[in-house]
């Protein structure tokens, strides 16, 4: 490409007589167009692909008195911030798992779900609506979400029956990005093979609850899942 | 550079191709500046639409995608409308362009969230790109897509495949598609500009072509204009010669008319004089005892008679000769009975004949028309100047005419031949025959009398009759001419057989028993200025019986006719000359009709000629008559209108 750039360039100005401070502005303006483009595409492309925060130590279904652990089939828990327009690519991501898994799983949106704010009526909320199989849940002040360690909007985990956590992570490449991830590929595969090769991807979205300093940015968090 | 003649055809080919293309870069770059200003705008509109908050917790903040459209798509298309604004048709134009239209596509998917079908925004920017029908930019645009494919799968592999892993066979499967595409536009923009290649070569011959014609046609219009110059100046040259012949005309017509004007004087003066002359001496053979004068005085007026007669011939035939020659001779076309004329000429002539001890033998070689249409005056001319000399140059035996109808329609004649047993044509003069002033020899005129000009006249008049007159044949012992005329149509008319012809009425019975008394009781005016034509005329008008009163000029004519008329006796005849001092008889005969007199006017005129009679007629006489004076035909016309006035 530089090469043809270059020829382009020597076409321009040697035959046609271009001034000579047109000459020499010419492929400087080209040049500096070409990095600061380059920059903004890579800190656009980091934005994407910097995961969010999570606090998920725990490896156990935690006790809480919302939602009850179904025991006869994998629980898939997706936590949404409602506002969330990442969140999107994620309920997109959960169709299509339902629409592989369907009753073989007992799915779970939690949406946040503050106090004073009518949050209850977001495109999110319709969205997830429209997925068979799924159950909606207003998680009040973000309880849930903090008892279950998801801090960012699209953290989703999967329980087995027994309440062991199979999976934690997101379920879209990067920031609201849809198509073919680890997130959709490991739980569809324990859903219909009953074991899964990635247990932890990272999760791309908005913050539902802003903390801790103890949850730790990685950018290669999936690799921890890696077995 | 248009072609010229003397330039090769491939470099205004290529030149021509040159143009095109520029033309077609130059159409493509302000496309696209339009296109990529579109997209930054829908990218911002895209990014407010989809994402335009981004949130933690209850916080909103704006989200990262609408700074990313508006700076980093404002910042891939600032670039490429500028050069298509400042620098467009050329290659880092395009080239630019082709990188910024991909970069484009990159950030359109990312503000989509990287959905499957925005993906198709990079087909149809490649698509758009073969527009310029430049494979290079489909290569650059290809290149840099390929790029973004192996960076961000090298940097953040799962973004792009969902796995963690690079894996070459990925990246090549998503550039081998672009390539995929690339190979049909690509192929599509060669054939494209192997077609413009075709059109440019075409156009340079068409050009050269353009450009003999256009030689060609400078060429033909130097010629033309030559031409134009030499046929202006022949025009010039020969409305010189038209204006100068002309002039030639009006000379020649003005010496014509001087010709005309000088013979018509001369003959009024010469036949005034010839009245009295005439007149005077009838009047002397025909008053006293004139069978006691000497024989001598007898002869004496008898020569006189004879000269004055062959004087009044000459100026007639001279007057027919000079109207012939000035081509102003026009012949009548009335209807006239052949047999009729032929039987009053052969009456007539046969007095003369006789004189010689000849006869007049007419024949007719089958039926002949009863009537054709001819001017029998001057058919009546020609046959009397043929008879006359036949009986003029004939001592003994006689004179046959031979009439028949020949030829078939429509060229059918009347053909009369004249044959005498006289003394013939010598071969050399024969040719000399039908020319003016020319007779068989200079003894001729002294013995047999004559002007010379009555077989030129004829001859004139017989061909002016639609036919001709020759000699047929002639020797010493006799001579026959042959007389053709144009009978006119025959439609509808009935043949005479010869017995059948019309038996000419005796002279002597149609003419006036008696002169004398014959103008008994009338009251007649007459309007002359001659003196001596007043005595003379008046002695015959008187001698028939007639009250005769005199004016000298036209205006005492004109007070005398009126006077009568208002005093209750009008004149029942005025005799009215036409060319007196104060007034001419004209003006009195049209001042006379103006106020209403209806008595008849006979114009009595020295002027012989045919408009003469006509120009009479116009000025309001009634009848005409010319000088000198036939007595008898005077006492004739005057008892005729005298009867016709009183009817």
């Amino acid at each position: 490409m530089y090469d043809q750039w270059q020829q382009a360039m020597k076409e321009d100005t040697q035959p046609r007589g271009i001034s000579h401070a047109g000459r020499s502005l010419l492929p400087v303006i080209a040049g500096i167009w070409v990095v600061l483009i380059g920059g903004a595409f890579t800190a656009l492309l980091g934005y994407h692909n910097i995961p969010g925060q999570r606090s998920d130590h725990g490896m156990v279904w935690p006790i809480n008195h919302s939602i009850k652990l179904d025991t006869q089939r994998p629980n898939l828990m997706v936590f949404i911030h409602p506002q969330c327009p990442c969140s999107v690519a994620t309920l997109n991501e959960l169709a299509r798992i339902q629409a592989v898994c369907g009753v073989r799983l007992n799915t779970q949106v939690i949406f946040y779900s503050p106090t004073e704010m009518q949050w209850e009526d977001t495109s999110k909320v319709r969205q997830a609506l429209a997925i068979p199989n799924v159950h909606i849940t207003n998680d009040a002040d973000g309880q849930l979400a903090q008892q279950f360690g998801a801090l960012t909007s699209g953290h989703t985990m999967l329980y087995s029956g027994d309440g062991r956590r199979i999976f934690s992570g997101g379920i879209t490449p990067t920031r609201g990005h849809e198509g073919d991830n680890l997130g959709r590929k490991s739980i569809v595969q324990y859903v219909l093979d009953g074991e899964t090769d990635c247990d932890r991807t990272n999760v791309f979205g908005c913050p539902i609850l802003v903390t801790p300093s103890e949850v730790v940015i990685n950018s290669r968090g999936s690799e921890h899942g890696v077995k | 550079m248009a072609l010229s003649e003397d330039r090769p055809i491939n470099d205004r080919a290529r030149e021509l191709l040159e143009e095109h293309r520029d033309s077609i870069y130059r159409r493509t770059d302000h496309m696209f500046a339009w296109l990529m200003l579109f997209q930054w705008i829908a990218g911002i509109g895209i990014a407010l639409w989809v994402s335009p908050y981004s949130w933690a917790g209850r916080t909103q903040y704006i989200h990262p995608h609408i700074w990313s459209a508006l700076v980093v798509g404002g910042l891939i298309c600032s670039l490429p409308i500028l050069l298509a604004r400042y620098y467009p048709g050329k290659a880092i134009t395009r080239q630019t362009i082709a990188v910024g239209q991909a970069l484009a596509s990159a950030l359109l998917i990312h503000l989509m969230g990287g959905r499957i079908e925005a993906h198709f925004h990079i087909f149809g920017s490649l698509a758009f790109l073969a527009f310029y029908r430049d494979w290079k930019v489909l290569v650059t645009a290809s290149i840099v897509v390929a790029v973004d494919h192996l960076v961000r799968g090298l940097l953040w592999p799962e973004s792009l495949y969902g796995i963690s892993l690079f894996g070459w066979h990925r990246s090549l499967e998503h550039v081998g598609w672009i390539v995929f595409e690339d190979v049909f536009l690509i192929y599509s923009t060669w054939i494209s500009c192997r077609e413009m290649t075709v059109i440019a070569n075409r156009r340079a011959e068409m050009e050269k072509m353009q450009a003999e014609v256009e030689r060609e046609v400078t060429e033909r219009t130097r010629e033309i204009e030559l031409q134009r110059l030499v046929l202006q100046e022949s025009h010039e040259r020969l409305e010189r010669q038209t204006i100068e012949l002309r002039k030639a005309i009006e000379s020649s017509e003005g010496a014509n008319r001087a010709k005309s004007a000088f013979l018509a004087n001369m003959s009024h003066e010469i036949r005034t004089p010839l009245t009295a002359i005439l007149g005077f001496a009838d009047v002397l053979l025909e008053t006293g005892d004139i069978y006691k004068a000497p024989v001598e005085r007898i002869d004496a007026i008898e020569t006189i008679r004879r000269n004055g007669s062959h004087l009044i011939s000459l100026i007639n035939d001279l007057l027919d000769f000079s109207k012939i020659e000035a081509g102003k001779f026009q012949v009548e076309n009335l209807p006239c009975s052949l047999h009729r004329l032929i039987a009053d000429i052969r009456q007539l002539m046969q007095v003369r004949a006789e004189e010689k001890k000849l006869n007049i033998n007419v024949e007719y070689s089958g039926p002949i028309p009863e009537m054709i249409l001819t001017d029998p005056t001057r058919l009546r001319q020609i046959l009397m100047n043929l008879l006359s000399n036949a009986i003029k140059f004939t001592h003994e035996g006689n004179v046959n005419m031979n009439v028949g109808l020949v030829g078939k329609a429509p060229n059918r004649r009347i053909q009369i031949d004249v044959t005498d047993t006289g003394i013939g044509i010598s071969e050399e003069m024969r040719g000399k025959l039908f020319q003016p002033f020319t007779q068989a020899d200079g003894s001729m005129s002294r013995r047999f009398g004559g002007t010379g000009l009555g077989l030129t006249i004829s001859k004139r008049f017989a061909e002016l009759l639609g036919g001709d007159l020759t000699i047929l044949e002639t020797s010493h012992t006799g001579t026959t001419f042959r007389l053709t005329i144009d009978p006119g149509p025959l439609h509808n008319v009935t043949f005479q057989e010869p017995e059948t012809t019309y038996s000419a009425p005796d002279l002597e019975k149609s003419k006036p028993s008696d002169t004398k008394n014959a103008l008994r009781e009338l009251k007649i005016l007459l309007v002359e200025d001659g003196p001596d034509n007043q005595r003379l005329i008046s002695f015959l008008l008187k001698k028939a019986g007639a009250e005769v009163d005199m004016a000298e000029n036209g205006e005492l004519g004109y007070q005398k006719a009126t006077a009568a008329s208002e005093s209750g006796s009008p004149f029942d005849v005025i005799l009215m000359d036409m060319q007196m001092p104060i007034m001419d008889g004209y003006t009195a005969s049209t001042k006379l009709r103006a106020d209403g007199y209806n008595g008849p006017i006979i114009a009595l005129t020295a002027h012989a000629m045919a408009e003469d009679r006509n120009r009479c007629i116009e000025a309001g006489c009634t009848d005409y008559t010319t000088k000198p004076v036939d007595r008898a035909k005077l006492i004739e016309l005057i008892r005729f209108h005298a009867e016709a006035a009183s009817v």
